[in-house]
């Protein structure tokens, strides 16, 4: 699996964040969505840059922050978050970061534990590739066919918490999101003809 | 580049220079091409348009990662800010939209006819979804907010309501994306296709700092004036 990961810089210090956002273009494979250097505006700003992966200066955290990252911070709750240390910091609260990188680390160092995050978490994902399993394409008729969630779950003698997992990987595999999409995809393909759709 | 580049001082064609995708901007704000050695500042002044108002919106446009903030502004930019929305709705649906779906027409013509149906329902769905929710804009927003500057407070709305419902429109536009490119048979015509996908790319972007200019300063603005009245 190899596409683009993005990455989000949070540092209050523009001559590093501009650093790393130089590692990460000479790198190839990474994308910088933004800098930020506000912590005011960390979880906004990480909404909309949708990001896999925040490289956060834990320094931008006042006490109470730092103690309950995704809670004070809901937006990391999506992506792997990677702590830019410079120098000796609270234990407890390095714990609630994915990975630790220091200040004095060679760029390799910091290039490669980030694509070591995103490669761990494909190879967790059920199926890590790009083709839809034969189960998925079973639900995804379902949803084409305007079923609900509790229906497809009734259907296939599944929880509700996995069709909405199957619905997610379909959604990340074809890039497709609406039920209409997905109805056009399943058209396409020939898994629903018209007359189900009437 | 960077944000600093724009400035009240820039002469109209630098500004073009530095990001063509401004012309539209430009359009939208009734400028005439044939501007000659005008300035930023000039142009802003002959139409009573707030030059950081404008500068804003030039730095939204052109930079991906900009967050503007409206703690400078007040009533005057407001104002502004709903006429810039309504005439980017308009420039929306008599241009974009148009052209979006005659594009999309020509490749249709390209494909296998049963195909061709199913993505021309798609469209055509997608567009009453969008005439939808500039309507909602139009006809309870805006009005709203424009009653709020003349200082009358219609009880059962406010702006938060907005906030609330403000619904998406690029989901089913990124859905067409990814079936044009990616599933469409090899059968249809890749320049076709190729004109309908940047033409989506494009009124994806513009529709990205749309939003963001509703959400960071309609919104915002529109709620410090509420508190005020």
């Amino acid at each position: 699996m190899n596409r683009t990961i993005r990455v989000v810089i949070a540092e209050p210090s523009a001559i590093v964040g501009t650093g790393l956002r130089t590692v990460l273009d000479d790198a190839g494979g990474f994308h910088t969505a933004g800098v930020i250097t506000e912590p005011s505006m960390l979880d906004e700003r990480l909404r909309i840059l949708d990001a896999d992966i925040a490289l956060i200066n834990p320094s931008m955290m006042d006490f109470r922050t730092s103690r309950n990252l995704r809670a004070s911070v809901p937006a990391l709750q999506e992506m792997k978050v990677v702590a830019l240390v410079y120098g000796v910091f609270d234990d407890e609260a390095l714990r609630q970061y994915d990975a630790v990188i220091k200040i004095v680390d060679s760029p390799s160092i910091l290039v490669n534990r980030l694509r070591r995050l995103v490669e761990a978490d494909g190879e967790h994902a059920a199926d890590g590739g790009y083709d839809l399993t034969e189960r998925e394409r079973e639900i995804l008729v379902s949803v084409a066919r305007g079923h609900t969630n509790k229906e497809i779950a009734d259907e296939h003698n599944i929880s509700i918490h996995t069709v909405i997992s199957h619905r997610k990987n379909i959604t990340r595999k074809t890039g497709i999101k609406s039920v209409a999409g997905l109805t056009v995809y399943a058209l396409l393909n020939n898994m629903i003809d018209q007359n189900d759709m009437e | 580049m960077n944000e600093n580049t724009f400035s009240p001082e820039m002469k109209l064609g630098e500004l073009i220079d530095a990001n063509y995708r401004l012309l539209s901007i430009l359009s939208r704000l009734g400028v005439r091409l044939g501007f000659g050695e005008m300035s930023v500042e000039q142009m802003c002044r002959q139409r009573g348009l707030p030059t950081e108002l404008f500068l804003m919106i030039c730095r939204i446009y052109t930079f991906d990662d900009y967050m503007p903030s409206c703690d400078m502004f007040g009533r005057e930019e407001l104002r502004h800010i709903v006429d810039y929305l309504k005439t980017s709705h308009r420039y929306y649906s008599d241009y974009v939209i148009p052209r979006l779906s005659g594009e999309m027409d020509a490749m249709i013509a390209s494909c296998d006819r049963l195909h061709g149906k199913v993505l021309k329902r798609f469209f055509d769905d997608y567009c009453g979804e969008v005439a939808n929710h500039f309507a909602y804009e139009e006809n309870t927003v805006f009005p709203y907010v424009e009653e709020l500057l003349k200082g009358i407070r219609s009880s059962e709305y406010s702006i938060g309501s907005f906030e609330d419902n403000h619904s998406d429109i690029d989901e089913k536009l990124s859905d067409m994306k990814s079936i044009i490119m990616k599933y469409l048979p090899e059968n249809t015509l890749t320049e076709q296709r190729n004109d309908v996908l940047f033409e989506i790319y494009r009124f994806e972007e513009d529709l990205k700092c749309h939003t963001l200019i509703e959400n960071r300063l309609l919104i915002p603005l529109a709620a410090k004036i509420e508190r005020e009245s």
